[in-house]
């Protein structure tokens, strides 16, 4: 039978920590990013834009240097965050910053598509019954928008959970601290002889990574249905 | 008591805006795309004017000299969209009661609009099931709910059939009597002869002055801007009595018992009587063998030559009427001011608005 590994179980627990970890944090940030480039108008905007968009162009090898340089334990950010005990660097949480930067071009673009197809008239609509602007958009735009904020989620986390590049690159390649399934992947076909627990891990990762995508499939469809039935 | 004047532009297109009316309907009315409905948003607070000021009941909603704009939310405004633009992941129940939840209103008054928009068993509903109709009597009661101090009606009956409309028109007529005051934009004569006691006629980039009915539709430009073929007389009165048998409702216009067709109204309610102004025929005697149910005696007040005939303004007491002859008849009868004629008026020429 196939069991895992305490080796292999520890590398997929870290995986899914450090996954949902870059999700979870960055959500929130990326919801209201989006919600700004879908509906605010204002001078730089196309810059904001690009900057977001940035690590879905550079090099990951490139965004896990600059990582290593800002939040480095010498990095102008990291001496800033290190005295209230954040620290990034060569640290399972610095894992999960790359794969939140990595994955947050992917998240933004699904989500403000979502916040651009809710009917601003029907926002307008609210206004005009005594909904300021918060309880607008808490009420109307984000429950409108749900399954693509679903959708968003699920694409940060998938490419969180296949991040490498920028990864290694920030926080190398720790057992137990950084070394998710990619790295662990990398790692044992590096090794003479690896390529069998490599190939395991091939498996455990394709099964991982299915699992998501029917657990978040089920979600945005009972997401869906919800708002189908309330409408 | 609503009063605005603003200086509205959009692109190419340039809205002069005033008027001032605490009448309990005041009708924007004119042809689609002269911009009533961008009038109603500056109210509302949808479109900024380049400069101008609303005022509602002594407060500046805005005010272009000190600045001061109030937002959507906090004006109080409610508003019916043409598309009724409900909320699609809420039910009937949870779109009316989406106002007084903002508000905080401890007991919003559901049943009574429910009762007064016939929404019983809608409430469970989602708005995606509902008819034109039943959506647009939900958008009604959902900005009813808010309780606003103004109420905005934008063409609340286009774009429904007849059916549908007769499904609607009831509950107007009852909204005006009970509700909030209401500017309501439309585009069709016979709904602002029905529902109107001002009128504020949009056309050529002018909305200027509230006027009532009929003086409004007694414009030249009124005619061209709202499909108008002829000159109408909109008219004011009560109903007297039924009498069954003849299928005819006796009305008190200012004064003058005229017969309309049966209707189905309360002796005492007031009435309003539209009458096309071609419709109107003038004879110098009583022809008391007619068929002519109202044969009116009154007096010309009032000649206009027009390229489609003449256009003889009648008075008797407080009733004024319009009669369009040919210019013909009016030489053959020696029609000018003073001369007193009789106005003959079929009973069912008489278009009928509560």
């Amino acid at each position: 039978m196939f069991s895992l590994s305490p080796e292999e179980q520890q590398i997929i627990g870290l995986s899914l920590k450090v996954a949902a970890t870059a999700t979870v944090f960055s959500l929130p940030p990326g919801v209201a990013l989006a919600y700004l480039l879908s509906r605010a108008d204002f001078p730089g905007k196309a810059l904001l834009s690009g900057l977001t968009h940035l690590p879905l162009i550079l090099p990951p090898v490139v965004t896990g240097y600059a990582l290593l340089l800002l939040f480095g334990r010498n990095g102008p950010l990291g001496r800033l965050l290190d005295p209230l005990g954040i620290v990034f660097a060569f640290d399972w949480t610095g894992a999960a910053l790359a794969a939140a930067v990595m994955g947050f071009p992917l998240m933004v673009r699904a989500i403000r598509l979502s916040f651009d197809l809710v009917d601003s008239r029907i926002e307008r609509a609210a206004e005009t019954l005594g909904a300021r602007p918060l309880i607008r958009f808490l009420t109307i735009t984000l429950p409108l928008a749900l399954p693509g904020v679903a959708a968003g989620a699920v694409l940060g986390f998938a490419k969180a959970l296949g991040e490498f590049g920028a990864t290694i690159t920030f926080v190398a390649n720790i057992p137990g601290e950084t070394r998710t399934l990619p790295l662990a992947i990398y790692s044992l076909i590096q090794v003479p002889g690896g390529e069998a627990a490599a190939l395991r891990l091939v498996f455990i990762s394709v099964g991982v990574s299915i699992g998501a995508l029917l657990i978040s499939e089920w979600g945005a469809r009972a997401a869906t249905r919800r708002l189908a039935g309330m409408g | 008591m609503l009063d605005v004047s603003a200086h509205i532009v959009r692109g190419d297109f340039a809205l002069e805006v005033s008027f001032s009316s605490d009448a309990r309907i005041t009708c924007l009315f004119g042809r689609s795309g002269a911009g009533k409905t961008t009038v109603a948003e500056v109210v509302a607070g949808l479109v900024r004017p380049s400069c101008g000021r609303v005022m509602l009941n002594g407060e500046a909603l805005l005010d272009s000299d000190t600045g001061q704009s109030v937002p959507v939310w906090k004006r109080r405004i409610g508003y019916v969209f043409q598309d009724a633009r409900l909320f699609p992941h809420m039910t009937v129940r949870d779109n009316l009661l989406y106002g007084p939840r903002r508000s905080g209103d401890p007991d919003p008054a559901l049943d009574e609009a429910v009762a007064l928009l016939g929404l019983e068993g809608l409430l469970e509903r989602g708005p995606s099931s509902l008819s034109g109709g039943e959506a647009r009597r939900v958008a009604i009661g959902r900005a009813l709910l808010s309780r606003p101090r103004l109420l905005i009606l934008d063409e609340p009956l286009a774009g429904l059939d007849g059916a549908r409309r007769g499904d609607i028109l009831p509950y107007l007529d009852r909204l005006a009597r009970e509700g909030p005051p209401i500017l309501y934009v439309s585009h069709a004569v016979e709904e602002v002869a029905r529902l109107a006691d001002r009128v504020v006629l949009v056309s050529d980039g002018r909305a200027v002055g509230a006027e009532p009915p009929d003086a409004a539709f007694d414009r030249p430009e009124a005619e061209a801007a709202a499909g108008l073929t002829a000159p109408l007389s909109v008219l004011d009165g009560r109903v007297i009595a039924h009498d069954p048998e003849r299928d005819a409702t006796r009305v008190d216009l200012a004064g003058t018992a005229f017969l309309a067709p049966l209707l189905h109204v309360v002796p005492g309610d007031r009435l309003r009587v539209v009458v096309d102004a071609r419709e109107v025929a003038l004879a110098l005697t009583d022809p008391v063998d007619a068929s002519f149910q109202n044969r009116l005696p009154m007096e010309v007040a009032a000649l206009e030559v027009r390229s489609d005939g003449v256009l003889v303004r009648l008075e008797a007491g407080g009733l004024r009427m319009k009669a369009l002859v040919t210019r013909q008849a009016s030489e053959q009868l020696g029609l000018a001011p003073g001369r007193r004629v009789i106005a003959l008026v079929k009973a069912t020429a008489a278009a009928r608005y509560a």
